[in-house]
């Protein structure tokens, strides 16, 4: 109950934010810019198109919990407006709850918007729309969850702007482990052994929610490998809120 | 802390009691820890308004914020109502009011009560009698619509009021609700304490002014330096550090002003002033500054002057 009310208003709070509608720009003309290219090319133009308004997608959702989630939580401390808020009957950790949930409602609408666009866009050209987008666009919502667990968690550690530059690592190191790990069990980089058995350990594996190939190769990615990925996202944001819990609960407040 | 039922010649339940209270903040690696509160203790009784009086700096805010449960402290015990420790059915009977308050900018003013009305679980159909009855009390009823970004710092004042009195709370916690408003707005915020008083309420609230306090509120608790200093009745303290009475009579179309001491010899000297056919129009007890009562306290201190100055 006082999720909900606390998620509305974080909703509320980032729908009535500039960078949101900057960010939709974005993702619009990067689309547009698709179909121009599509255009000069025969016969890759579906794959094009699809290559590109899912990319929009993605890097929308990771800029969305990266930036905004690495201020939800700061900008309550720095404007002092957390000290009314949680003299309110509710904790500290339903107020981290409430604002992970809230961006995560922003995220789901704007994927939703943005897939509409793209859908449209799909239509026109008479490319065909198959399941496999949607499990696309569901694995982009798994990966925002955990971004959005992890910004939050390193907000709870630092300043806006360190827990943006290491969310922005972690984005990068945990969508590379795979191919590292792939070139290092070919035996070209033995040597680096420990570390890529150990990195999964440190790092979040982020291709595991990459499903975006498979809509332009028409793959239909299979169910357990679906189910296990929204296990693996699951466990990592409750553990990655659990730490922020257990991180603010022990915070001087401004 | 049996003091205050000492002085109130009554037992009286407090609605707050603070012991032995000790906050260091931790800056720097390289500069030194700093002990803010150190060893705190002083309790608020119920159904009364309280002052909490201090210099810029002794450690007010640090102080309420720790019985807020906003900053951890090192160590003490803060026990609400009947001796409950914070928890969310204490919160719910408790509104604050935050030093130089600021509020969301992005929610409208009547949102914004809206919002922290439901947060502490009022219906909406109270949230909306409440809220109306207080923002027109406020005279912010024609701006409930606009944006707190777009509020003054009087109006953010005003809203921070309203938010803090929305849910009825049984205990109210202000701090420096008077500084930085102009005469208007601290009558207004006067008002507002004694009539929340004279519905049966606790009001605690923290100031660096004397004057700002002394009229409304029936007890005070003083911090210096991170100490209790007093904590007692005002009419107390203002009897033991009166500074005198004034005078203010004409005489011969003169005007004159006759400062004393003493309040005999102040009363001889107007019935000899009467005789010789002088005008009284003004006689006023002069109330000292928070200054003149620590200089004064200084040096009282050594003789333990009365049984509830609390030197640590
Ligand atoms: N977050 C903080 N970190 C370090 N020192 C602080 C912090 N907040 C307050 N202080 C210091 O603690 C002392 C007491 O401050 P405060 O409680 O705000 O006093 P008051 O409200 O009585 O003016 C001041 O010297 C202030 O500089
Ligand atoms: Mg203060």
């Amino acid at each position: 109950m006082i999720i909900n009310i606390l998620a509305l208003n974080t909703f509320k709070e980032i729908m009535r934010d500039k960078i949101l509608y900057s960010l939709i720009v974005f993702s619009v003309i990067l689309m547009g810019i698709s179909i121009a290219l599509s255009d000069l090319s025969f016969g890759e133009k579906s794959r094009i198109t699809l290559n590109f308004g899912l990319t929009a997608i993605h890097i929308s959702s990771v800029i969305l919990s990266i930036f905004i989630g690495s201020s939800l939580v700061l900008k309550e401390l720095k404007n002092r407006t957390i000290m009314t808020l949680l003299t309110r009957p509710l904790s500290r950790s339903t107020f981290i709850l409430g604002k992970f949930v809230g961006l995560l409602m922003v995220i789901i609408s704007l994927l939703l918007g943005l897939s509409l666009i793209l859908f449209g866009i799909m239509t026109v050209m008479s490319v065909p729309v198959t399941m496999s987008f949607f499990i696309a666009i569901y694995g982009i919502i798994l990966e925002a969850a955990v971004l959005t667990s992890l910004t939050l968690f390193f907000s709870s550690l630092s300043k806006v702007f360190l827990a943006i530059s290491f969310s922005i690592g972690v984005f990068f190191v945990g969508h590379w482990i795979e191919s590292f790990n792939y070139f290092v069990n070919k035996g070209h980089l033995a040597h680096f052994k420990f570390i890529s058995d150990n990195l999964f350990y440190v790092v979040p594996n982020l291709e595991r929610f990459n499903w975006r190939s498979d809509v332009i190769y028409n793959n239909l990615v299979d169910s357990n490998i679906i189910l296990s990925a929204s296990l693996y996202s699951a466990v990592l944001c409750a553990f990655l809120l659990t730490l922020s819990f257990f991180i603010f609960t022990k915070k001087d407040l401004a | 802390m049996y003091l205050i039922d000492i002085i109130l010649g009554e037992t009286c339940l407090s609605v707050l009691k603070i012991s032995d209270l000790h906050k260091t903040y931790k800056t720097s690696f390289y500069k030194k820890n700093k002990k803010v509160l150190n060893g705190l203790s002083f309790s608020v009784p119920e159904g009364t308004v309280t002052g909490f009086l201090g210099g810029n700096g002794a450690g007010k805010t640090t102080a309420i914020k720790c019985i807020l449960d906003l900053c951890i402290p090192d160590s003490g015990e803060i026990l609400f109502f009947d001796k409950k420790k914070i928890s969310l059915a204490v919160k719910e009977k408790i509104g604050f009011l935050p030093e130089r308050p600021y509020f969301y900018n992005y929610l409208t003013g009547l949102e914004f009560l809206k919002f922290y009305g439901k947060l502490s679980k009022m219906s909406n159909q109270n949230i909306i009698i409440k809220s109306t009855s207080l923002l027109k009390k406020l005279d912010l009823y024609h701006y409930k619509d606009q944006l707190l970004g777009s509020y003054s710092k009087g109006m953010l004042q005003k809203i921070g009021i309203a938010q803090a009195l929305i849910h009825d709370p049984d205990l109210l916690i202000l701090d420096e609700p008077m500084s930085g408003l102009d005469p208007d707005g601290r009558h207004y915020i006067s008002e507002i304490i004694k009539d929340t008083a004279k519905k049966g309420k606790s009001i605690f609230f923290s100031s660096h002014l004397l004057d700002d306090v002394e009229k409304i509120s029936q007890n005070l608790v003083i911090l210096k330096e991170s100490k209790l200093l007093y904590e007692g009745q005002t009419e107390e303290l203002l009897k033991t550090y009166q500074s005198g009475y004034e005078l203010h009579y004409s005489l011969n179309s003169e005007k004159h002003i006759l400062k004393l001491k003493e309040l005999s010899l102040m009363q001889s000297k107007i019935e000899e002033l009467i005789k010789k056919g002088a005008i009284i129009f003004e006689f006023k007890a002069v109330r000292p500054s928070l200054e003149e009562v620590f200089v004064n306290m200084a040096l009282n201190t050594q003789q333990t002057h009365s049984k509830h100055i609390v030197n640590k």
